[in-house]
């Protein structure tokens, strides 16, 4: 039965079949040959039920106030703002770079996003500056990361509404992960610019300083009110995301004048579509964790792999090991609805924290999609910046050894995760 | 007929879909101002927005394959050359084809049998399976559109289809990866539609 089942998924993944297809093949087929007296009718309502959760109206929010503020001026804005803070130090344009992506990365909650509109204007900017062009890319990628640990994070959704943990908790304790990345990219460009002998630009005075802030301060207000709306209770995550693109709208439209009201049917055209790529992956996903439980796959896999009463230790090890190499193949989407209700269970018998482990799960889908070689930020480099695989792969180890380290202080500290939520 | 897909249907999923998330977006944000600021909650809100939630889920299954948008691993498909590629695209579409057709199958039967339930949603009272129609629906114009790429790679012996719209000739010389393909040849439609 888990054979079927894996092979189904495994032959139409790897043949490039559409994922939703596999993810709803593979389930139906199970219950089809083991479980005849279940009817398969109710396959559909499984599907309808992944995507009805109140909650998930946040995801669409998110990516609709996140294209609006593509469409426009938002991400120069922030980068001309944290230049003007950071510009003189060592290895200031490269920081600058990782603090952006950090802010951009509270707007868009997407890594891709991120990726574009942070690393395409940043990157002429680097080298221009005197950096390397393959320091430059290794630095974008890896900075690009950042935006899943930083809230609002599309894959926490997708995990809060597998396990029923707080969509509000797992925000914020995704925020000292996220800085911890901040800051070990920082002191690692500081040092390697000072090495490399990169030239820093004047430092700015006060009132330049306080000329960048006027012209951010509208796309600041973003994560305030995410963050300020959800932690007030002033707003449920759907509410703060509905704000979001209230705000972005207004913020685009009538004070930077950058997009018009007619670009909108385009702009909720690229919402949709992405939209629909993804939920229907949640709905397949909801079918697909009905049936293994309904097969009690879960109970047989994990006792297979991890043995009799494992640890906690030994299942936060193994859930690391399987999110990242499923990180690595497919989207962190994908990783997480299907391999989540596998291990959950188990888990929280084992005593381990629910955003404890929603954090681990994140870091390791985020860290695979940069991990050669099939991560996909990196072929979303290649194409963007148009340059060949090699190049971008280049400098991205120091980067992977220091996700590496953060990832142990994370398994093996949990307070990181769990300091912030109350 | 291929006008009808690539022109009529396209634009009326584009309508529905974009109407969809702007719709769910103004009822949302209506939704918040009511309750914190007139002290009274819409309780229809978040009902028509989880429905057009779901409509945006199932109905634009057709568009999205159309337009190559549904996540894939390709990393296979990139290795092989453009023979084996057209071999993978047959292989692909047809059996997506009939999954579709028996999904959409399933998904009637269910729509009939809460139709017969006479399930109402809780604010509108509106019949809970016109709601859910939408997914029979989605899942047939996604087997539509496979069995549209089978067809053409069957019949045109030059050129191998990613998706109906997206046909690329057989000594065509590929570097990039299946999304970016995709990517840059819609760049280049848009291009063409603009000069």
């Amino acid at each position: 039965m888990i054979w079927m089942l894996m092979t189904i998924m495994a032959v139409l993944f790897i043949f490039n079949f559409p994922m939703y297809i596999a993810m709803i093949l593979a389930p139906l087929a199970v219950i089809l040959s083991y479980f005849p007296n279940l009817n398969p009718l109710l396959a559909t309502q499984q599907l309808i039920a992944g995507v009805s959760p109140i909650v998930l109206l946040a995801v669409p929010m998110f990516i609709f106030a996140a294209d609006i503020m593509s469409a426009g001026q938002t991400s120069n804005r922030l980068l001309d703002f944290v230049d003007t803070f950071v510009g003189h130090i060592h290895g200031g344009m490269a920081i600058t770079t990782a603090a952006t992506c950090t802010i951009f990365g509270a707007i868009s909650g997407s890594t891709q996003a991120t990726v574009v509109a942070i690393g395409k204007p940043m990157r002429a900017r680097l080298i221009e500056g005197g950096y390397e062009d393959e320091d430059t890319t290794a630095l974008i990628i890896s900075s690009s990361i950042i935006a899943l640990l930083i809230p609002p994070s599309i894959s926490m959704i997708m995990y809060c509404v597998v396990t029923g943990a707080s969509v509000g908790d797992l925000f914020i304790a995704g925020v000292i992960p996220g800085l911890m990345m901040l800051l070990f990219f920082a002191v690692y460009n500081y040092f390697r610019a000072k090495k490399k002998n990169i030239p820093r630009t004047p430092k700015m005075n006060f009132n330049d300083k306080i000329k960048a802030f006027k012209k951010a301060i509208g796309p600041l207000g973003f994560p305030v009110i995410i963050f300020a709306g959800i932690y007030s209770g002033m707003f449920s995550p759907t509410e703060a995301a509905a704000m979001g693109v209230l705000y972005a709208t207004i913020l685009e439209v009538f004070i930077f004048k950058s997009i018009r009201f007619r670009d909108f049917q385009s702009i909720a055209l690229s919402t949709a579509v992405v939209t629909t790529a993804v939920f229907v992956l949640v709905g397949a996903g909801s079918l697909f964790s009905w049936a293994i439980s309904y097969a009690r796959i879960p109970q047989i896999l994990t006792e297979a792999v991890l043995g009799v009463d494992p640890s906690a230790l030994k299942i936060l090890i193994t859930v690391t090991i399987f999110f990242y190499i499923a990180g690595m193949f497919v989207d962190s989407i994908v990783a997480i609805v299907i391999l989540t209700p596998i291990f959950f269970p188990l888990a929280i018998a084992a005593g381990i924290h629910p955003i404890h482990l929603g954090i681990i799960v994140t870091l390791q889908a985020a860290i695979a999609s940069i991990s050669p070689p099939f991560g996909c930020n990196i072929f979303t480099a290649c194409a963007i910046f148009d340059i060949p695989f090699l190049k971008v792969v280049k400098r991205l180890p120091a980067y992977l050894i220091m996700l590496v380290i953060i990832s142990a202080m994370v398994i093996f500290i949990p307070e990181i995760s769990l300091l912030l939520v109350q | 007929m291929n006008n009808f897909f690539n022109k009529t249907l396209s634009k009326f999923e584009e309508i529905v879909l974009s109407a969809s998330v702007i719709g769910m977006a103004i009822l949302l944000i209506v939704g918040v101002f009511m309750r914190t600021v007139m002290n009274s909650s819409l309780t229809f809100s978040e009902e028509v927005a989880t429905a057009l939630l779901v409509l945006v889920s199932f109905f634009g299954l057709g568009y999205c394959a159309r337009k190559g948008r549904h996540i894939t691993m390709s990393i296979v498909f990139d290795m092989v050359s453009n023979k084996y590629k057209k071999v993978f695209m047959i292989v692909i579409s047809l059996v997506s084809a009939l999954a579709m057709a028996y999904i959409t199958y399933l998904a009637t039967l269910y729509v009939l049998s809460t139709k017969n339930l006479g399930r109402v949603t809780p604010a509108l009272q509106i019949p809970i399976y016109m709601m859910y129609s939408v997914v029979p629906i989605g899942f047939l114009l996604a087997c539509i559109e496979y069995i549209r790429t089978f067809v053409f790679n069957i019949k045109d012996k030059s050129n191998f289809y990613i998706t109906s719209e997206i046909k690329i000739p057989l000594d065509a010389e590929i570097k990039t990866d299946l999304n970016n393909l995709i990517d840059s040849i819609e760049q280049n439609k848009k291009g063409v539609d603009q000069g």
